[in-house]
């Protein structure tokens, strides 16, 4: 009931419109995860939800067709984790192509307008909705041509599937490949267009559940288990979307286990390598299980949220909840490394031994 | 890996897995990243650093590296022009070049161990680590002042004598950047509602995002004035733009080329060495290769915040969150500009609370200057509003 | 400028001379004199694996070995790994299974992997997490890339096979 849904209003702004906040709650409450029995001494669940904005801003696009009838989809967006394949993708579908006869670059500061960093949530929704809308004035430009040679006007001519047809008879449909040589006498090559400035399509939620076993003698927590569900709005590559929440959810478990910086009493930085500033390895981790829920974002065209950030924000709340219910001590301090807990358990025994001596 | 669909549009592509198209460059290591580049006579750059949090610079002589075999310039702060102190949009947070330009190269004061002091562009890279330990520079060290609390204290030594917030007004040396508050309601009233209430302190540590590949630049200046430089970043754009105005020159002069990158998680949505790759190249007419180890990485970029969150939040016995306050500090770092904006409109957002109050503050410190990491500010912001919320839920 | 030393090693299948200064590192050697770029820069210290190479079968920091320490050695990386222009299946399952985002750490792990299968050619997940403990990912939180290994094993990926 205190979950925030649509109508909300933001802490810092207007009302959110269609949000899958509670979808991701549910998810988690559905996960094989969560409907499997935790036993075992010194263990426990914790779950948390996060919240974080997904900016739109610039983006600029461009659709190449090829003398072959395949494309090259051309942005400005630096692909850290996948995102040219999803450019690809979306300029497939609107094409109708075979997504590998779509080439994804990423281009320099003079070869591509002016667009926004790979960041805050962004890419897929703002270059991809460039992108969508260069692929699209690409089909403009196709249905023009076709107009052109059958004599018809270019309202009278469909676009399904990379074929071209018009709903007037006569005609024999073509597909882009058999259109493409008759282009330079139609008037030249097609290049699509598009630059945005994306209004943001509302927030990200995600909620994770972890379940942990807390060394009563060290204080070293060991992640058991641990799921993220995220409201992806339509997963454009569904494979990098859980890589995102993967990525973010164990970069979000060594902030709550491990990761500080150490500054002495001049100031000076004690743990600049990797071996102290201690990241988590593949041996301190079990697989991470996703579940990538589904509320379209309404106003962008294929749905799509921002999926880079917020799946970093549960964990370390999570991760403490869980602690709290394996050993019952409430940590309050990150990271919670092994000293810190140890420390909270020494205490609460202490209390407790305190008190059981006053009785 | 289940995925939930709300009776979403069929789509033929979209949704599907296909091998990404650079999947096979990055498997057999012809994939190329920023330090991966190479031009015919290229020379190699390396940064010297501050090992003091805080200190005056007194005077920096560069005459006997100048004078080693192999190495062809010597830059310092001086060798960059002047920049007005205003605020820009750089990348995803807000940022004022002059400071933005000091943390480039420093100007007369070390703001953190690491802070960069001089560049020098060699034939090798070990010439140029060589040439850096010639550099002799006077400092006059002074106590370092390393967290929130520190820094608010009355009476703490002031970090950037420039520095001034809109409540105290222009006549007040302060080490507060920002106050921001956030209201709805009444909280007073709303706690006075509550039947249960729960209030805690909480304590994060500075942390980095941890890509695996450190920062780079290849700069290439030509004679005719314009400059090409090659970079791992995730914001093209951003480079060019704040390295045109660090450099004053214009923004159309500078081509950025991406090469693939190896992480950012936000932190590369700034820059660090492009402007000198650039300035260096200038200097000695070459291509010139700028990398950082890991320890400039972790010293000497831009981790996100450590800070304290004071946060309380009442609940009726029916389970209603009635009122929620917090109070926030977060370390800016040698220069302003923490996550603490962002984190101040996400504590309280998952929920729908009719009564809150959230006071905000970007503190500077002797630390580096702080830069976003994915979703910057929230991750400590939830740590404490999530752990009240699972308390208030087991208590009520 | 120190003296430079002719070194010859033996590098993916290849008898390779090289000149070297002594202090370089057998990863700035492969990186800045034979400008083979695959093996990968991280930190220098022996603690991210980036730089991983196979050393006479054995998984290998390249930052922590002398340019001059090769002498005489089978040295195998990334560059080698596929057969032409057939991948090698691990190269093929970390595609198929999205096991890399940025791609950085990405050479490490195939060689570090390589190393792995070659000796054991059916390892459990347990054996892959404790083999690959070396390497360090910040993109994908590891559980793709354990799974390209699973699969990278039952595909029959070992020299032993």
């Amino acid at each position: 009931m205190n979950g925030a849904h649509e109508g909300t209003p933001q802490t810092a702004g207007p009302p959110y419109k269609r949000i899958g906040m509670k979808e991701t709650v549910e998810a988690i409450k559905n996960s094989a995860h969560y409907k499997s029995k935790l036993t075992g001494k010194n263990r426990g669940r914790g779950m948390a939800t996060g919240f974080w904005f997904n900016i739109g801003f610039q983006s600029s696009a461009m659709v190449n067709i090829h003398n072959d009838g395949t494309a090259s989809v051309v942005t400005g967006s630096v692909d850290i984790g996948g995102s040219r394949a999803s450019m690809a993708i979306i300029t497939a579908e609107v094409l109708g192509l075979d997504v590998n006869d779509v080439r994804p670059l990423v281009a320099d500061t003079d070869s591509i307008g002016y667009t926004d960093v790979t960041g805050g949530s962004r890419t897929t929704v703002a270059t991809g909705l460039a992108v969508y809308e260069a692929a699209q004035d690409a089909v403009r430009q196709l249905k023009e041509r076709a107009a052109k040679l059958w004599e018809k006007k270019p309202e009278e001519v469909e676009f399904n599937n990379g074929v071209l047809s018009s709903k007037n008879n006569g005609v024999k449909p073509m597909s882009i490949k058999e259109l493409v040589p008759r282009l330079g006498r139609t008037g030249g090559p097609i290049t699509g267009r598009a630059t945005v400035n994306a209004r943001a399509v509302g927030p990200a939620f995600a909620s994770t559940c972890v379940d942990v076993e807390v060394d009563p003698e060290t204080g070293k927590v060991t992640i058991l288990r641990a799921t993220c569900a995220q409201d992806a709005g339509k997963a454009v590559h569904p494979s990098y979307v859980e890589g995102q929440m993967q990525g973010g959810t164990v970069q979000g478990i060594g902030w709550a286990l491990n990761e500080e910086y150490f500054y002495d009493a001049k100031g000076v930085l004690r743990n600049s390598g990797l071996l102290d500033y201690r990241m988590p390895t593949c041996l301190d981790l079990p697989m991470i299980e996703t579940v990538i829920v589904e509320v379209p974002a309404p106003g962008h065209p294929i749905g799509s949220r921002g999926v880079g950030e917020v799946s970093i924000v549960p964990p370390p709340a999570a991760v403490a909840n869980a602690i709290a219910n394996a050993v019952g001590v409430r940590m309050t301090e990150l990271p919670m490394s092994p000293g810190r807990v140890l420390k909270a358990i020494l205490h609460k025994e202490g209390a407790a031994v305190a008190s059981a001596a006053a009785d | 890996m289940a995925a939930t669909t709300e009776g979403t549009h069929q789509f033929r592509v979209i949704g599907t897995r296909p091998i990404r198209h650079d999947g096979v460059e990055k498997v057999t290591g012809a994939a190329r990243y920023g330090a991966d580049y190479s031009f015919p006579g290229m020379l190699y750059g390396r940064v010297l650093r501050s090992p003091h949090a805080h200190a005056n610079i007194k005077s920096i002589k560069t005459d006997k590296a100048l004078k080693l075999a192999g190495v062809k310039a010597v830059v310092t702060g001086a060798d960059l022009p002047e920049l007005p102190d205003r605020i820009e949009q750089g990348g995803e947070l807000p940022i004022n070049l002059h400071h933005l330009s000091c943390n480039i190269l420093a100007r007369g004061k070390a703001m953190y161990d690491g802070h960069a002091i001089a560049a020098v562009a060699a034939t090798s890279p070990h010439i140029a680590e060589e040439a850096l330990r010639l550099i002799e520079v006077e400092y006059e060290v002074l106590p370092p002042v390393m967290t929130v609390e520190d820094a608010m204290a009355p009476g703490a030594p002031i970090l950037l004598s420039s520095l001034r917030n809109k409540e105290d007004g222009p006549d007040k040396q302060t080490n507060v950047a920002a106050h921001i508050q956030f209201k709805r309601g009444d909280v007073k009233e709303g706690f006075a509602k509550a039947d249960y209430v729960i209030e805690r302190s909480f304590k994060s540590a500075m942390v980095h995002q941890g890509y695996i590949e450190p920062h780079n630049a290849v700069g290439i200046y030509n004679s005719d004035g314009h400059a090409t430089i090659y970079c791992s970043t995730q914001g093209t754009f951003v480079v060019r733009s704040l390295s045109a105005a660090v450099l004053g020159i214009p923004e159309g002069k500078i081509r950025v080329v991406p090469a693939e990158i190896g992480g950012g998680f936000g932190g590369k949505t700034t820059i660090y060495l492009e402007p000198l790759s650039v300035l260096l190249s200038q200097k000695t007419g070459h291509p010139v290769k700028l990398t950082m180890n890991r320890a400039e990485v972790l010293r000497a970029t831009g981790p996100t915040s450590g800070g304290t969150i004071r946060c309380k939040m009442g609940a009726t016995k029916d389970g209603k969150i009635v009122a929620a306050e917090a109070w926030m500090a977060y370390e800016a770092g040698g220069f302003p500009g923490s996550p603490v904006p962002m984190a101040a409109m996400c504590i309280l957002a998952p929920y729908d609370i009719p009564n809150i109050l959230v006071d905000a503050y970007d503190v500077v410190v002797n630390r580096p200057k702080t830069a976003a990491y994915r979703a910057p500010g929230a991750t400590n912001a939830a740590f404490a509003s999530e752990t009240i919320v699972n308390e208030l839920a087991s208590a009520s | 400028m120190d003296h430079k030393t002719v070194v010859e090693a033996t590098i993916n299948g290849e008898r390779t001379e090289f000149l070297c200064e002594p202090r370089q590192s057998l990863l700035e050697v492969l990186r800045d004199v034979l400008g083979m770029t695959g093996s990968k820069e991280g930190c220098l210290t022996g603690d991210c694996g980036a730089c991983s190479v196979i050393i006479d079968g054995r998984a290998v920091c390249s930052c922590l070995m002398l340019g001059v320490e090769a002498e005489g050695h089978k040295i195998e990386t990334v560059e080698g790994l596929a057969q032409g222009s057939k991948l090698h299946p691990l190269q093929q399952k970390f595609l198929e299974n999205a096991s890399l985002q940025c791609g950085i750490c990405t050479p490490g792990f195939l060689m570090s992997a390589k190393a792995l299968l070659d000796h054991n050619p059916h390892p459990s997940e347990a054996e892959i997490r404790y083999a690959l403990a070396g390497n360090l990912c910040r993109c994908t939180g590891y559980d793709k890339i354990v799974h390209a290994v699973l699969e990278a094993s039952k595909s029959g990926a070992s020299k032993a096979a």
